[in-house]
């Protein structure tokens, strides 16, 4: 029998290297993920920004995905050595700078309140705040996009004040529509797809964020000023 | 006189062994419903011989099924079992492994297998016999 | 061109997905049987990463309009052209107006039908795969149905295909060195314990210890699993991060979930373990209500056995050519 299957029994250290305000850890045998310890911040996504900058260059990386304060590294072949790997991850964050993305302004007219703000009631309650007051704290927000992920074109939004933080929901909503105005935890961002969603909704907006026909599919780039104007609010 | 059958082991026996006596190097027979080629070539050890027997059908005679290049002989696909089982299915008598791949070898329109002629497992060179086929019932 | 005729719901074209965009929130999608894809293709003599037909649901038939080869591979189907059996992993040669139906699986779910010179639809970010979320690419960004027509690629050096066909051994007997037999009937998945495999304290034992059922809510995008739940020792709020499909999440009901080919691109609940690259065909391949049980690996096991699986195809695609070169000559 091969080495590879007789060995499998046998127990394995986990690999999850944790220094200088960076942790990383495999997801599988070819993807790394490098995750900044420290404050979710922007000064922890422009070490990401700089970060992503250096590693997508290195060859035999397949893919990088940017998130909230961390960077998936998808590799083109599995590592034999997945340590001096991390290793490497590691000095690079230690020698990352941090760097701004000039991105432009996106303003996004909301309708607040309505038929779809299925969660505004529940964040109330949370928060010990009146609608109104959610509605205004959230559209005074600047938020700068930090990542896309999860759905074609979905921007993770950064800037949320903390007195409108929402956990993400335990059972999903199974049919949110395209256009729910969503809060997540700490981050807040526009539902791309209609379908399974486990953020808040608190209003809507109509707005095409991707076009795979496009020469740049995503509406949104990761470093982009997002401002949501009240085009209604219905309370 | 009946005509000798050139796909009978028998008598490709007999028929090499009276040629290696004979310090004949090879014979070949083409009648209309049957071919026969025997090659016998001397090396350090010994004989070795190359035969090629093929028959095609005339009124319900058994054939004989020739391997079409080198491999390895397998009656079954080597599938999900593992274990080479019964015979192949539809009008495949066998299968040669080249590596990778298997060469499904068939028994020709209209013809069922009767029997197979090396063990699973077998390398086989080009003509050997592989397999009796006879017409379906 | 074929013509398809009758199909269930669910079936795409696939090739080996459209990887560089989950940065933008695109899924990978492509096969999730990659590896019946990448040896159907080579045994026409296709680019590994040609597009096939992905068929889930059956019967499934389709029409061949004009002379070509095709194989079946991945689940056996009891196929048949004209009503006569195909062996799956077996190449054939069809004429214009042929006709090839599939059955239900006998063995694995998914069936790939793969044509000289692929399926030509045209390409979306580099891919020809459908992703049926985002509503493109393959046929129009949705599944196949009856009526569709479908274009295939040009063929530069085409096998000259002996009259019976060629196939390959299947890769579940000839690759059995290297993937580990099923345990008390359930499939055996090698994983790598991920990010917040510390956070599960003695819950991380079971995971690896219990058998997994694969629950009714599978599909494309994952595999929800039934069993004992496991649950981290202290609820956490994780930070939006990017994910590969094998990865093993667990959310707040303690069953893990794999997420599959259609996967979300990021996610935030808590990952116990991550299914290692070159399993992830087994799970393709695994059904609705089966089991599975997860063991440990390392790094090195998993680098190894991807390259026996990628020699392995190599030899399919050279030995194709090698034989039907052979037949030429001698026959």
């Amino acid at each position: 029998m091969n080495a590879a299957v007789s060995q499998m029994s046998q127990p394995v250290e986990t690999l999850a290297l944790d220094r200088n305000g960076a942790r990383v850890s495999p997801i599988g045998s070819r993807a790394f993920l490098l995750e900044a310890t420290g404050d979710f911040d922007l000064a922890s996504q422009r070490r990401i920004w700089a970060l992503s900058r250096a590693v997508e260059l290195w060859r035999d990386v397949l893919e990088i995905v940017p998130g909230m304060t961390n960077l998936l590294v998808v590799l083109k072949v599995t590592p034999e050595d997945p340590e001096t790997l991390a290793v490497r991850l590691l000095e690079a964050w230690e020698h990352a700078e941090s760097i701004d993305l000039a991105g432009r302004t996106i303003e996004i007219a909301v309708t607040y309140g309505g038929e779809h703000a299925t969660d505004l009631a529940a964040l109330c309650d949370r928060s010990g705040l009146s609608d109104r007051e959610v509605v205004r704290i959230h559209y005074e927000g600047t938020y700068r996009v930090f990542a896309l992920g999860s759905a074609p074109g979905f921007g993770y939004l950064h800037g949320l004040d903390p007195r409108i933080y929402m956990p993400r929901k335990t059972v999903p909503s199974l049919n949110m529509a395209r256009g729910c105005l969503t809060i997540g935890g700490m981050q807040t961002g526009v539902a791309v797809l209609t379908g399974p969603n486990g953020w808040n909704s608190i209003g809507f907006a109509e707005l095409q964020m991707f076009d795979p026909m496009s020469a740049t599919p995503a509406v949104m780039a990761p470093g982009d000023t997002v401002r949501f104007v009240p085009a209604s609010i219905e309370l | 006189m009946s005509k000798l059958d050139l796909s009978d082991p028998a008598i490709i026996e007999r028929l090499s062994a009276a040629l290696e006596v004979a310090g004949i190097n090879g014979i070949e027979i083409t009648r209309p419903d049957q071919s026969l080629l025997i090659r016998v070539a001397g090396s350090a050890d010994g004989h070795a011989r190359q035969v090629r027997s093929s028959k095609t059908d005339v009124g319900g005679a058994v054939v004989v099924v020739t391997a079409p290049m080198v491999g390895e002989f397998w009656p079954s696909d080597l599938s999900r079992t593992g274990a080479p089982g019964a015979f192949a299915a539809g009008d495949t008598v066998g299968f040669l492994k080249v590596g990778p791949i298997l060469l499904p070898v068939s028994a020709g329109p209209s013809k069922c297998l009767r029997q197979h002629l090396v063990e699973p497992g077998t390398i086989v060179g080009f003509g050997d016999p592989i397999a009796e086929v006879e017409p379906e019932a | 061109m074929i013509e398809i005729i009758q199909t269930g719901p669910f079936n795409t074209v696939q090739d080996l997905g459209r990887p560089g965009f989950r940065n933008i929130g695109v899924t990978t999608s492509g096969a999730m049987d990659p590896l019946a894809l990448k040896i159907g293709n080579s045994l026409l003599g296709n680019e590994a990463g040609a597009a096939a037909l992905e068929i889930q649901t059956y019967p499934f038939k389709l029409r061949f309009s004009k002379a070509t080869v095709f194989v079946v591979t991945g689940a056996d189907c009891g196929a048949s052209l004209d009503g006569r059996t195909v062996q799956p992993w077996c190449a054939l040669s069809v004429e214009a107006g042929q006709v090839l139906e599939l059955g239900q699986p006998r063995v694995g779910t998914r069936a790939y039908i793969c044509i000289a010179g692929g399926i030509d639809v045209a390409p979306v970010m580099g891919s020809r795969s459908t992703s049926l979320r985002g509503a493109f690419g393959g046929r129009e960004g949705r599944f196949l149905i009856a009526g569709d027509t479908l274009q295939t690629g040009e063929v530069s050096s085409p096998l000259n295909l002996p009259a019976a066909g060629i196939s390959v051994v299947d890769p579940a007997f000839a690759l059995a060195d290297v993937y580990p037999a099923h345990e008390d009937g359930a499939l055996v998945i090698r994983a790598i314990p991920a990010g917040e495999y510390g956070l599960f304290g003695e819950d991380a034992e079971r995971f690896w210890s219990q058998t997994w059922k694969i629950s009714t809510q599978s599909d494309r995008t994952g595999y929800r699993l039934m069993g004992d739940a496991i649950k981290p020792t202290t609820p956490v709020e994780m930070r939006s991060h990017g994910v590969v499909s094998g990865v093993v999440q667990v959310p707040p009901s303690g069953e893990a979930i794999i997420q599959m080919a259609d996967a979300n691109t990021a996610g935030g609940y808590p990952k116990i373990a991550g299914v290692i690259e070159v399993d992830l065909w087994r799970l393709g391949q695994a059904r609705i209500g089966s089991r599975l049980r997860f063991v440990r690996a390392t790094h090195a096991q998993a680098a190894e056995v991807e390259k026996a699986v990628a020699a392995f195809i190599d030899d399919v695609r050279r030995t194709a050519r090698l034989v039907c070169g052979a037949l030429q000559v001698l026959n």
